[in-house]
């Protein structure tokens, strides 16, 4: 990954806005501390976009890999 | 008492927030002890056994709870079964060790759960040493993880 990318996701009730600006960046903490909530916002606007009620904003495309076909996933350099 | 075994553990079920899902009951949800850990770790309330009242999301369903609270849910009700721990962030680790008294847990963690500054008592599996505190507990523990 190439430079800055600033994010932001929101609903009604919640809204996160961070930068990340490596390949690999890792959002840990306590539980109950938002961090499946987040991942789940993203997943629900790449599903459903703007129908989704979750407004997301990035200068690049978001999208959710989980699970077993984790293991399928080419990634290209963005 | 504690028992953890560290590292990969093909007997232990990995995602407990699916496996709670399916399997809670509405009991568990309304138990005094359960009432207790869902006010501590998501500074929530339990209104009945289907209504959660969250400061951050409003009123949820059980299903909705924070993956660590589903996990300490589903150790305390399902001993016969081994669950992934490392799905719990270190509020829950007191938790875990107050599930642990005047009884043998098992449970699987897959990363250094910090279980704070007091003293405790845990066996890690893996050699079957008991430790009793974090200093201990890590040089035998970051082998497996």
């Amino acid at each position: 990954m190439r430079g800055t990318h600033r994010i932001i996701v929101q609903n009604k009730r919640i809204r996160y806005d961070f930068e990340i600006n490596r390949n690999i960046t890792v959002i840990r903490g306590d539980s109950a501390t938002g961090k499946t909530a987040l991942v789940d916002m993203i997943r629900e606007h790449f599903e459903n976009g703007d129908d989704s009620a979750v407004e997301l904003n990035c200068d690049k495309e978001c999208t959710v890999i989980s699970g077993r076909t984790c293991g399928n996933v080419i990634l290209q350099p963005c | 008492m504690l028992n953890i075994y560290y590292g990969n553990m093909p007997e232990a079920i990995f995602n407990t927030t699916v496996y709670f899902k399916n399997a809670y009951e509405d009991a568990w949800i309304t138990d005094p002890l359960a009432r207790e850990i869902i006010y501590d770790v998501d500074k929530s309330t339990v209104l009945d056994s289907a209504v959660i009242d969250s400061p951050v999301m409003g009123k949820i369903a059980p299903t909705a709870l924070s993956g660590g609270v589903k996990t300490l849910i589903l150790i305390h009700n399902v001993p016969s079964e081994i669950f992934n721990a490392s799905t719990c962030g270190d509020n829950c680790a007191k938790w875990l060790l107050k599930l642990a008294t005047g009884k043998d847990i098992t449970i699987n963690l897959r990363h250094l759960m910090d279980f704070g500054d007091n003293a405790f008592d845990i066996c890690i599996l893996n050699t079957g040493q008991i430790v009793h505190n974090m200093k201990e507990l890590v040089p035998i523990a970051g082998m497996y993880v």
